[in-house]
């Protein structure tokens, strides 16, 4: 192997930093990239946030996370949700969305779970990427 | 200049870090080695600080950096990565001479592979020296599974299925208790198929 393979690696930012799995951000990952190839291979362009917490939406200048389940496993959540919604307001959305980041919390650790929770941007726009 | 040698997977609880521990020892009565142990949960740092003799460091950020300061003065390196994606497992594949991907011979566990030769194909195109191995681990004695996994990986032209099969044993979890490899344990199966590992492997 040549002598450079250091210098040849690190000249390959787009594999290392494009398109690295969100909910397996590396701690090193401070700032991300503007563009972003999605697993369905749509280009997500993203801008950091500048609107007010009360415009800020999800579905608006956010992104989804698609998850296949058996009929069965969203029965069992949804029953979970209709008892939590009897001692306060939620909603399967809220519930899945609050679960897994308290989950990801534990794994990646508070301190590195605000850092990324203060990285905001928003989606600016969307399209195929070209082959 | 240093063999590098990645263990990683995207999938968790396949005995990475088992596996790492057992090659630390062998890769250390080989050459000057050292234990880097990029996965937060420091597993095989822990195991290694009860030992004086295995060199391990932790490194969570910078991994193309801290390698190549550690390249020239060492024989063997040896990186246990975290069982997700990140953007320390891709650097270590843009390094890295040897990959080693322990799996369980279970379907769940198999079709992880899938993304991993989707990034070994990537970072080929830059690190074309990279050679990737798939290790059968933890197989369960007895069963049809581990024919079929077999076939499975068969169909994956980037991965080099390693002939030896490490099975699940009490032996590998005592030995990383102990803070031991299996080799250095009482004569044992597992012992004879981790040394039959080391000779396929080195």
């Amino acid at each position: 192997m040549s002598e450079n393979r250091f210098a040849k690696a690190r000249q390959n930012k787009e594999f290392t930093h494009i398109d690295v799995n969100s909910d397996a951000k590396d701690s090193t990952d401070s700032t991300p990239s503007n563009k972003i190839v999605t697993r369905n291979k749509s280009v997500v362009l993203l801008e950091p946030n500048t609107l007010p917490v009360s415009t800020r939406s999800r579905t608006k200048n956010g992104r989804n996370l698609t998850i296949p389940l058996f009929v069965e496993e969203l029965n069992i959540i949804e029953k979970a949700v209709t008892i939590l919604g009897q001692k306060s307001d939620t909603s399967i959305n809220n519930f899945i969305r609050q679960t897994i980041l308290d989950q990801c919390k534990k794994i990646i650790g508070k301190e590195e779970y605000q850092k990324m929770l203060s990285q905001q941007f928003n989606v600016i726009k969307t399209s195929k990427e070209k082959n | 200049m240093a063999k590098i040698i990645c263990v990683a997977n995207r999938k968790g609880g396949v005995g990475k870090t088992t596996l790492t521990t057992n090659l630390a020892v062998a890769l250390n009565n080989k050459g000057k080695s050292i234990l880097i142990d990029a996965d937060e949960q420091q597993s095989a740092f822990k195991w290694a600080n009860q030992r004086e003799d295995i060199e391990c460091i932790t490194v969570h950020s910078d991994l193309l950096e801290k390698l190549e300061k550690l390249d020239k003065e060492y024989e063997y390196i040896l990186i246990d990565v975290a069982g997700r994606d990140s953007t320390i497992f891709r650097e270590a594949l843009l390094v890295s001479d040897t990959l080693i991907v322990p799996t369980q011979p279970s379907l769940l566990d198999l079709e992880v592979l899938d993304y991993m030769q989707e990034k070994i194909t990537t970072a080929k195109k830059t690190n074309e020296n990279l050679k990737a191995y798939v290790l059968i681990n933890r197989a369960a004695v007895r069963t049809t599974e581990l024919k079929d996994a077999i076939e499975f990986i068969a169909e994956f032209d980037q991965f080099k299925l390693l002939k030896t099969v490490l099975f699940e044993r009490k032996q590998f979890r005592d030995a990383i208790v102990e803070s031991k490899s299996v080799t250095e344990m009482n004569a044992s199966k597992a012992k004879d198929e981790l040394n039959q590992l080391i000779i396929e492997l080195l």
